[in-house]
């Protein structure tokens, strides 16, 4: 299977486990911002 | 291609940094004015100025021969730039930055109330910092001989003269300025060559099945030729540079508040993958399709790209984009030498442990014949530089991380962390890496094993573990600005050292 031109490995290797990871760092900030984060 | 499309479209360039080298210098009152430019800027500004100064000339040019000949995902990895920006969100950025630091090497000095190791981390960002400026200016001198047809050497001084003059004037709020601007021009000189690289190579999907088809592998998690063991090894090395690269992790001194150093993080983040999925992966794909069999060498894989692809002032426009990503990361590196030899060895670890006392005018003139003396310095080792320079370029990374990651990462975590067992790791992962490196260029077979930077972090990490539980913690006074709570336990608040500024 290919996604973007990239085999379903690759995919989620260089696109959505990094993603992922971002989203995470975005919800880490987004507690920051309210207040349930230091 | 035309030399006049390369004056004009540089000529433009030029101009602007030197507007906001004046503009800048006109701010300059203090030292804190020039190594963190009164720590003002928001998240819109702090996103830009750390993408600039992350990706240099070098993430282009060598990433795109880099790509085209490993292929484009195993080159790249992302997991690990996240991961190492989420370390930094998560445990270095709101400590780094309320405590008021300037450089890396305050905190190693303040967290840890040693003298000897403030100035072994400055020895570090100043020596690793100059070890990497040379590569940029090269690297520099190279594109601007190809844009403005000057020889090589002229095109260095051009270069560094510019970066020079708007860092010893300007300090931080120039670097930051000029970054935000410089950020515009490599955008705009990758995105140049977008319709034309679409037209010739298809869309993404599209140049990356070609590439496969040429290289079977090239678009597999491991390339054409990676084994697991090398990709483990790249990731780690890739997640403990970034969070520990000094252009990013110092960027942190500089935002208005910890929140903004903190908010700044995932955006610059995803900015840099995106960046990277195009002009590596993309555009590697494109170079390989389209003109890889025909190069003398693969760092030409881009500007042989540009010049098959695009006109005479299109050309001009990428390659200035990419002389503006060499010089985003050479001025961040120039003010980051300069802070720790002028801020951390002369100010902190010479005069002022003498009881000299020296107006701040006086430390602020210092400080920028500081700058301009590495800049002068880094040039003349640029102009004939030995192999072994060039060599270690590519280990600096390791390094840094090496010396800089747990001494961060338990310092700012485990309150425990005592300043013998940090010198010890910082020393003693700084010479394994260093050490390892060396065997490795020596073409010592079983160096060759394992990158140089799992030993140094192993010895690192073993060091700082095993003496801590037997060496004094940190004087109460140096922690309360660390772990407040507990700090508080041990005195009172008012106590705290007061605010550097």
């Amino acid at each position: 299977m290919h996604i973007i031109g990239l085999p379903w490995d690759s995919f989620l290797v260089l696109i959505a486990i990094p993603l992922a990871i971002v989203a995470h760092q975005y919800y880490v900030c987004w507690q920051i911002k309210t207040g349930r984060r230091e | 291609m035309s030399h006049a499309a390369g004056f004009v479209v540089f000529g433009a360039y030029l101009l602007t940094m030197v507007l906001i080298g004046l503009a800048s210098g006109k701010q300059q009152q203090t030292t804190a004015d020039l190594w963190v430019a009164g720590r003002r800027f928001g998240t819109p500004v702090m996103v830009l100025g750390i993408m600039a100064a992350i990706m240099h000339g070098g993430s282009i040019l060598s990433g795109v021969a880099f790509a085209a000949a490993f292929g484009g995902v195993a080159i790249l990895p992302f997991i690990s730039f996240a991961l190492g920006f989420l370390v930094i969100l998560m445990f270095f950025a709101r400590k780094l930055r309320d405590m008021q630091a300037f450089t890396l090497s305050d905190y190693m000095g303040e967290r840890f109330d040693s003298l000897p190791l403030r100035a072994f981390s400055a020895l570090v960002v100043a020596l690793s910092s100059i070890v990497y400026l040379i590569a940029q200016i090269r690297g520099m001198g190279l594109i601007l001989e190809s844009l403005l047809g000057f020889s090589f050497v002229t095109s260095m001084v051009l270069g560094t003269a510019l970066f020079v003059f708007y860092v010893a004037l300007g300090g931080m709020l120039a670097v930051i300025w000029t970054n935000v601007a410089q950020f515009l021009f490599m955008w705009l000189g990758l995105l140049i060559l977008m319709p034309a690289a679409y037209a010739a190579a298809g869309g993404f999907a599209t140049a990356l099945e070609r590439a496969e088809a040429v290289v079977p592998g090239w678009t597999s998690v491991l390339g054409t030729r990676w084994t697991w063991g090398y990709l483990l090894s790249w990731w780690l090395v890739w997640f403990v540079a970034y969070a520990t690269r000094i252009e990013l992790i110092t960027k942190v001194f500089i935002a208005r508040d910890s929140k903004v150093a903190r908010y700044a993080l995932p955006t610059t983040c995803l900015l840099v993958m995106v960046f990277l999925l195009y002009g590596n992966v993309y555009l590697g794909a494109a170079a390989r399709v389209l003109v890889w069999d025909g190069l003398a060498i693969p760092d030409q894989a881009f500007p042989a790209l540009a010049k098959r692809l695009l006109g005479p002032t299109t050309t001009a426009i990428a390659l200035t984009g990419i002389a503006s990503a060499a010089m985003s990361t050479t001025d961040s590196l120039l003010l980051l030498s300069g802070a720790a030899i002028a801020h951390d060895l002369l100010r902190k670890c010479c005069f002022e442990p003498r009881g000299i006392e020296k107006p701040e005018s006086y430390y602020l003139a210092v400080s920028r014949a500081v700058i301009v003396l590495v800049g002068v310095v880094s040039f003349a080792l640029a102009l004939k530089t030995p192999e072994l320079i060039l060599a270690l370029v590519s280990y600096a990374v390791a390094m840094i991380g090496a010396t800089f990651f747990f001494p961060l990462l338990l310092g700012l975590t485990w309150r425990r962390t005592s300043p013998a067992a940090a010198l010890a790791s910082s020393v003693g992962g700084f010479l394994t890496t260093a050490t390892w490196t060396g065997l490795t260029l020596a073409k010592v077979g079983w160096a060759g094993a394992l990158h140089p930077i799992v030993p140094g972090l192993a010895v690192a990490l073993l060091l700082i573990l095993g003496l801590t539980p037997f060496t004094r913690p940190a004087p109460a006074e140096a922690l309360a600005r660390f772990f407040p709570q507990a700090g508080a336990a041990a005195q009172p608040a008012h106590a705290a050292r007061p605010a550097r500024e």
